[in-house]
Order: structure tokens, then sequence, then C-alpha cells
């Protein structure tokens, strides 16, 4: 049987009651964090620049926009949704795929099941199989896929938000085979914004998100995407990376959860710099201030050389994707703020042009460190920082397991209550309060898209 | 230095109509009566019916038609629908070197915009000349090996095309146009399996692209900005979906040489690699042969088809369309029952597929690599040499080095208006078709996009 096939019919078979404990637990903490970031992703300059457009793009008014009395039609409700939530760099993880899963999927997955009025249990069932799509095709051509050019969360995204928006609107298994092969053809999005910077990355969740809806509902209306679109010799695998590996896909299916190796990020940057902010932190915890440092080196694996090592970032966006300038904005931070230290989306966006920072992340350089090599694994990216001070001295911190990592989680509990401290903008303790008693019991929700208002 | 993509945008942004050479107006002219031909063919397709059920309540307010109807999109929804009209048939103008069909893109998203914000004709004709020579140039950069790899540029390279053309009718200058290229780059997909296991994929894949670059147009008029260095950069579209870059192929003579001018038109609805191929077939019928007196035929073809354009069983309708061996077999077949010239339809493809001596003579035609044919085949188009070998032991051979529509072989402006009136007898008068196209002969005219996207269809009588 293909791999498309083995995935469509384990999506179509797979049952909410069925599915290990664990992940029963986990969906609603993703659910929860994903409602975190949709509460402040809202009104960023980018998020205004692309609503102008898709107001004018959306047709029947049928879902609903995070934290917004706006509503769109499916496709472009999962597009301002994807954008709104997913463009800050603080959504989670898959470090083996490469991919921010819960952006994508989650857009997708509430629009559909709006559409289509399904219960709460319907929808984890499908946001449940679209992370573990997402993550296994992203598994078996990563890291080439990446060196290449490609961002995994817009092209992987693509497959998990199709097969959990086919999964909504009622497609069965031939479907499902369907809106794959429909979605091969749609996954795309380059990774040049980590070297030239710009917005495009800002789009990239929300145009997998309605491209993935978008399959489904064409795949619903009969038509037809080649059967073996994902692993064909002429497919989208092997066109997007030279190291395919397709067991990767289909091996221990529906037992192994590649889901559970999801990381949430304590700030708002990539995952991979995590840990040497967490190191930096560390560092000046112990009474170093910025006028004390001369230089500062950051031990980084080998993948990472060339994306996220580039230390004169051109714009916000390419701030968040940056090792260095983020560890040069903990250094200042840390001695104003309280423990743990948070990094959010504002502090770059007000540090991004500060000539301080700016001077300090210029004497700040990334290198390849053998051991952080040696450590990073699937789950993980772990980090060294070496802080050489105007005295000669140095000052070292290691972080193997960051927060926010499987071995080291942010727990439901503090996922609750970073929901509590970033939802207070737009909602009251009471509203709150009610919302989360109401995600601690979507498996029982008749409708799903209760979440949403 | 100027990047490829930057060069691209100032070459854009600086395209007047008045300055473009008259041969490439000329062209233009040519390549529009040419997309309404292809489209009056693709209004009932089974594709477009499930496409058009499928977007249904997804587009917003109406400010751009949807061909030979007076149902209007928006503009990123109208594009899809036009450009799946158009393009889907495998009869749409074809860039051979760049491996693409740039009309049925650039077309209907310029066509697009151009409804909605009131565009002249003269603006239409710039943005359509600079959609055209971008998407053309940026496949030459990333081909053969971005075919290779398994994309298909319709696809791919389309959404630059399509955003470059959409950009400029929204009066973005070269910064803004080359945001709208930077995240096209971001749209760019579209894979090949199709070729291996058909579907119904390919026939959604020029309006994918016409969709997207029309969409990633409005977001940079919207401010949103793209990588400047989108192409050429080490984490850009040519590092990311092709193994070898050619920037040169962008840069070179951009501004003076008009690569529309190289454009493949189509006799047949079949892919345009294997036109030549199917050129010889019908020779043979024309001295006597009959499909009954073969025994085997073999194709010599050139690398860049062999494994893509080759099997000779295809098991449905879009694999049959992109079947060298199938093509001569139809070749073979319906020319030994018509009048000439040789018409190869959408529904003779079809057709073919349930005819046991088509799909029998099919399999008795195999494709080998031919040195000669690699040799004459060029960036614009593909040769063929198709030898025969009749029951009684015999073999022959022809050659046909440029096919009929390719730029060395051009169709004329009356070809096409025959062409024209043929495909659509009974659904426009010719009257009415004449006034049409002297619509198009004057783009200056008020109105002229509204008038040109006037043209209706009769339903056929019963």
């Amino acid at each position: 049987m293909s791999a498309q096939r083995q995935l469509a019919a384990f999506a179509s078979n797979l049952r909410y009651a069925s599915l290990p404990a664990s992940v029963r637990t986990l969906l609603p903490v993703l659910m929860v964090d994903y409602f975190r970031i949709g509460a402040i992703g809202g009104d960023t300059p980018w998020e205004k620049k692309s609503r102008a457009v898709l107001d004018r793009l959306s047709g029947k008014p049928r879902c609903a926009i995070l934290f917004s009395t706006d509503r769109y039609d499916p496709v472009r409700a999962a597009y301002r949704n994807g954008v709104i939530a997913g463009s800050l760099d603080w959504d989670d993880s898959h470090i083996a795929a490469l991919i921010h899963p819960g952006i994508v999927i989650w857009p997708a997955a509430f629009a559909a099941a709006e559409m289509a009025q399904a219960s709460g249990e319907r929808l984890l069932e499908a946001v449940a199989a679209g992370y573990e799509v997402a993550a296994r095709i992203g598994v078996s051509i990563q890291p080439d896929h990446s060196l290449r050019g490609f961002q995994g969360t817009p092209t992987n995204g693509v497959f998990g938000a199709a097969i959990a928006a086919g999964l909504l609107l009622g497609l069965d298994a031939d479907g499902l085979q369907n809106a794959l092969g429909l979605a091969a053809s749609s996954a795309s999005g380059l990774s040049q914004f980590f070297i030239s910077g710009s917005d495009v990355k800002r789009l990239h969740a929300g145009k997998a998100a309605a491209g993935g809806v978008e399959c489904a509902l064409l795949a619903r209306a009969g038509l037809t995407g080649p059967p073996d679109a994902i692993e064909g010799a002429q497919g989208y695998c092997r066109a997007v990376s030279d190291s395919f590996d397709p067991d990767a896909i289909t091996k221990d299916l529906g037992t192994h959860w590649w889901l559970e190796a999801i990381s949430l990020k304590v700030h708002a940057g990539t995952v991979r710099l995590q840990a040497a902010i967490e190191a930096m932190e560390a560092i000046a915890r112990q009474g170093v201030s910025p006028s004390d440092i001369a230089s500062i080196e950051i031990g980084v694996p080998r993948l990472l050389i060339g994306k996220i090592t580039w230390n004169a970032p051109v714009d916000q966006q390419q701030a968040q994707m940056s090792a260095p300038f983020a560890v040069a904005m903990t250094a200042f931070l840390t001695p104003k703020r309280p423990v743990p230290l948070i990094v959010g989306i504002d502090d770059f966006a007000a540090l991004v042009t500060d000539p301080a920072v700016r001077d300090l992340a210029a004497r700040t350089h990334c290198v390849f460190d053998a051991e952080i090599d040696v450590a990073m694994t699937r789950e993980v990216v772990p980090a060294r920082v070496t802080v050489t001070l105007h005295d000669g001295t140095t000052r070292e911190q290691r972080v193997m397991l960051p927060k926010g990592c499987p071995d080291n989680p942010i727990t439901p509990a503090e996922v609750r209550d970073r929901f509590r401290l970033m939802a207070a903008a737009k909602r009251s303790p009471v509203e709150i309060e009610a919302w989360l008693d109401k995600s601690q019991k979507i498996h029982l929700l008749p409708l799903a898209a209760d979440l949403m208002t | 230095m100027t990047g490829a993509t930057t060069a691209l945008a100032e070459f854009a942004a600086g395209l007047r109509a008045d300055t473009l050479p008259a041969p490439v107006r000329a062209c233009l002219q040519t390549l529009l009566i040419d997309y309404f031909r292809v489209a009056s063919l693709g209004t009932a397709t089974p594709w477009l019916t499930k496409l058009r059920h499928g977007l249904s309540d997804l587009s917003g307010p109406g400010t751009s038609s949807v061909l030979y109807s007076d149902q209007r999109l928006d503009a990123v929804r109208a594009a899809q629908l036009n450009a799946t009209i158009a393009g889907s048939l495998e009869w749409d103008d074809t860039h051979v070197g760049a491996m693409l069909h740039p009309g049925v893109v650039v077309w209907p998203a310029a066509f697009a915009i151009g409804q909605m914000v009131g565009a002249s004709g003269e603006q239409i004709i710039a943005a359509v000349a600079a959609g055209y020579e971008v998407m053309i140039r940026i496949g030459l950069s990333v081909q053969p090996s971005h075919f290779r790899r398994g994309f298909q540029s319709t696809a791919t390279c389309g959404v630059f095309g399509a955003a470059v053309a959409a950009a400029k009718l929204l009066g973005l200058d070269a910064v803004g146009i080359r945001n709208a290229l930077g995240i096209a780059g971001s749209y760019a997909g579209g894979v090949t399996q199709f070729f291996l296991s058909g579907s119904e994929v390919k026939r959604l894949h020029a309006g994918h692209a016409s969709a997207s670059g029309v969409e990633a147009a409005l977001f940079a008029q919207s401010g949103l900005s793209g990588p400047a260095d989108m192409l050429e950069g080490a984490q850009g579209f040519a590092h990311a979906q092709a193994d070898a870059f050619d920037a040169a192929a962008i840069t070179n003579g951009l501004g003076t040489e008009f690569h529309i001018l190289r454009l493949q038109m189509k006799s047949h609805a079949i892919s345009a690699r294997v036109l030549a191929a199917t050129e010889a077939a019908e020779a043979f019928v024309g001295e006597g042969v009959r499909p009954s007196d073969i025994a085997s035929v073999e194709i010599g073809v050139p690398k860049v088809i062999l494994g893509r354009l080759t099997n000779n069983a295809p098991t449905d309708l879009q694999q049959a369309q992109m079947s060298s061996p199938f093509a001569v077999a139809m070749a073979l077949a319906y020319a030994a029952e018509r009048e000439p010239p040789l018409v190869i339809s959408v529904d003779d493809c079809q057709a073919a597929l349930a005819q046991p001596d088509i799909v029998d003579l099919s399999r008795r035609i195999t494709c080998v690599l031919d040195d000669e044919i690699e040799a004459k085949s060029t960036t614009e188009f593909v040769a063929a040499r198709v030898t025969i070998t009749l029951k009684y032991g015999l073999s022959r051979s022809h050659t046909i080095d440029c096919p009929l529509g390719a730029p060395d072989r051009p169709m004329s402006l009356d070809d096409l208006r025959t062409r024209f009136r043929a495909v659509t007898q009974g659904r426009i008068t010719p009257e009415r078709l004449d006034a049409w196209i002297a619509t198009i002969e004057d783009p200056s005219a008020n109105e002229w996009c509204e008038a040109v996207m006037a043209l209706r269809l009769a339903e056929p009588a019963a």
C-alpha cells in the first residue's frame, strides 16, 4: 500500500477513544497554547496589511476569527487565523520535522469544524491526524529539505491541514488520499527570509492552512490528485529533498506518535535559539551586565550554521531568527526583568533597531560546536554560550534541555498561566476562566467552534 | 551588481506598451486570441464543474469576469477559474525551453486585476508583456533540472508571471513588484507525479499559479514585503527547486530580446513536446499507410522527454495527452479517417482511450533516445523521428525538425481566425468573432478590458 494511502487510511480510522492517554492529554495543551498566541497576534503591522487584502477576498462568512467578531469563509478564515497565530515565532515546534504544526493545523481544523458543525471530539481526532501526517512527511525529508531552502511549516504543513480539514468535512480514505494528492501541488514556501528578512514568513502558516482547507474542499467536490503524489518518483518528497526516507512516513503509524515530540517556546523566536537565550540568561543572572561584555560565542549544531547565525538582522523577522541578536537582547533584558525571563514579540520590535543591542550582537558569533552537535536530537536543540568579559575572564553555560522541550516541558498548568497572562488584554478574568474550563472539556463539546467565541 | 530578482522587477516597472517592439505587440494580439480560442473549449469540462462547486461561496465581492459568462468573482478566484478554463486542455501556448505555458497563467491574472482597477488596454498589454517575459526567463534559468526534480514549471514559475502582471496593473513600482516576486516565491509549488499516476491535479496547476500570483501582488500592494533576492538567494527559489541556476538567462538581453516571440502554439490538445512526432505520423498517413498495416513504431526522442512523455499505456485523459506513443497512435488512426488538416481535440483523446485499436497500437510504439533528434531539439521545440515497421517487413522514417506552430513555423493570424471559427462553430457567429478580433486589435479603445471579456458562447445547438 502506498505511503499516501496509508496516511489517508490512518487518518480515516483514527478514533479519539483509541488515542493513547498521553496524546489525549497533550492535545488540549497544544490548543490552549495556540489560543495564547492567537490572543496577541492580531493587529501587528503585517496582520493589518494582510487582513486588508483578505477582507476583500472572503466569501460567505461562516467561520470565526481569533479574538475578533469578524467572520470569513473557511479558506480565508484559515488564512487569517494562521497569520494571527503563526506570525509571532512563538508557536509549537517539531524539531525533527522542522515544522510548526499547530499554527497551520488548528486554523484549518477550526475553520472546517465550524463549516461542518463538528464536535470537539471530531476536532481532536482531525488535529491529531493532521499533526501526525505533517510531522511524518517532514521527518521523511528533513534536514535536506530545509538545507535546500524550503521552510517546512508551509510546505509540509499543507498536508496536515488538508487531512484535518478533510476529516472534518467528511472525506473518507479515498477522499483524503485525493486531498493529499492535491496538497502536493499546493505545498510551497522558501526560507530566503532567513538571509534577507522581509514579511513573507508572516504569511507562511496562513497560506498553508488556507491551502489545506481548499484542497479538502476540492477533494470533497470530487477532484482527484495522484494517489502517490507524496512518495512517487516524480512526487513531492523527491522534488523537495535529496534524502527521502519513505519508511519514516509509515513506520509505526498509529502506534508511535511523533506529535508527542512537540516543543513549546518560552520566547518569541525560533525554537532553535531558546537554549541560547536560557544560557545567556543564566550568565546574566550571575551579575554580568552588557557593559562588561567584550564578545559572545554561541556553540550551535551544524544544521543551524547559515540559518540562525546572522548577527546583523535587517528587520524584526530576521531578528527573531537570529541567535546572536536574541542572545544580545537577553544580556540587556535580564537585569531588568523578573525570573524567569520571557523575551516577547514586543521586545524584538522595540530592540531590533537599538544601537547598543545591535553593537553587542555584532560582537556575538556562532560557531560549530561538536559537543552540541552530538547532543542535538530529534526533539531538542541545545546550546553553549561563552561570554568573554573586558577583563579577559570568561563565563560559560550549556543548556542541554531548554524549557519547553519534551523532556523539560512547559507544564499544562504553566500553559494555562501563559494563556491567562496574554489573553488578559482581550478578555476579562471571568471569561478567561470560563474558556479554560471549556478547553479542558473540549472532547465533550457538541460544537468545537464554541471555543472560537 | 543588480540581482536577478531586482533586475526583473526594474524591467517590469519600466516596461511601457508604446515602446514595445512592433512584433511583440503583434504577437500579444495573436496570443490573446489564442487564449480565448483555447478557453472556448474549456468551459464545460468535468474538472471545471467540480472546481466551481468546490469554490462556491469562497469569493469576495465580484470585480472580475469569469470567461464566457456573466459571473463576476474577486480577482483571485476569477484568475483561478479562468486559468483553469484555458489552462487545463493541453492546447495552450508553450515555451519549450522554459517548459511552461505562460498565456494561461498571465492573461487571467492581468484581466482579473485589470477589470478590478479599470485598467486601459495599453496597461494590460504592458503588464502581460512583462508577465510573459518574467515567467519565461525564470523558467529558462532553472530548466531542465527543475523539471527533472519533479516540478511543473507552469505551476511554479507561473506565480511569478502572474504576480508581475498583477502588480504592474496595481500600479506598483519596482520595489513593489520586487516584493510581489518575493512573496510569490513562497507560493511556487506543483509537482509532476501526474505524469506517472494521472489524476486531475494538473488541470488545476495554471489556476493555482494565476490565483497565487494575484494574491501575492495584492499583499505587496498592501505593503507587505518579500525577500529582495527571492529568486537567486542562497535559500531562494532556484536553490530550493533546481540543481543548476543560470542567472544570465534572466538578465541577458532583458528589455531588448523578447522570449515571448519564441513560443510554440499547438495544433492539437496534447503536450507541445509530442507535436513533432504527431506531425510525422500524419505524414505517413498522407503517404497511404493505414494503422492496420503497422507492425511496430519507434519514436526517436531527446533525453528531456524520455520517461516523462513516453508512457505507451496511458490510463487516463491526463496521461493520454502527455504521451508521445499515444499521440502517434491517435494521429495514425484519426488522420486515416478525416480530412486534413488533422486536429486532435481533448474529446478525441478521451475517446481514444476507449478505442481498442488505438490503445493496442500505442502499446506497440516504443521511444528510444536518438542522438540526432537530441541534437536537433532546442530550448524552443522538440524534434522527432518516427520509424514505422510495416507488417510485410519494410520500415521507413519521417523526421520533423520543427513542428507547426513553433517559433520558426508560426501560425498566422488567419490560421488562428480559421481555427477559432472552427472550434466555436454554432456557438459564436463569424460576424461576432470578427468584431471581437477587431476589438483586440485596438487596445486604445475605452473600456477595452470589459469589451474583450464580453465575448459569449451560445449553447451548442441540440
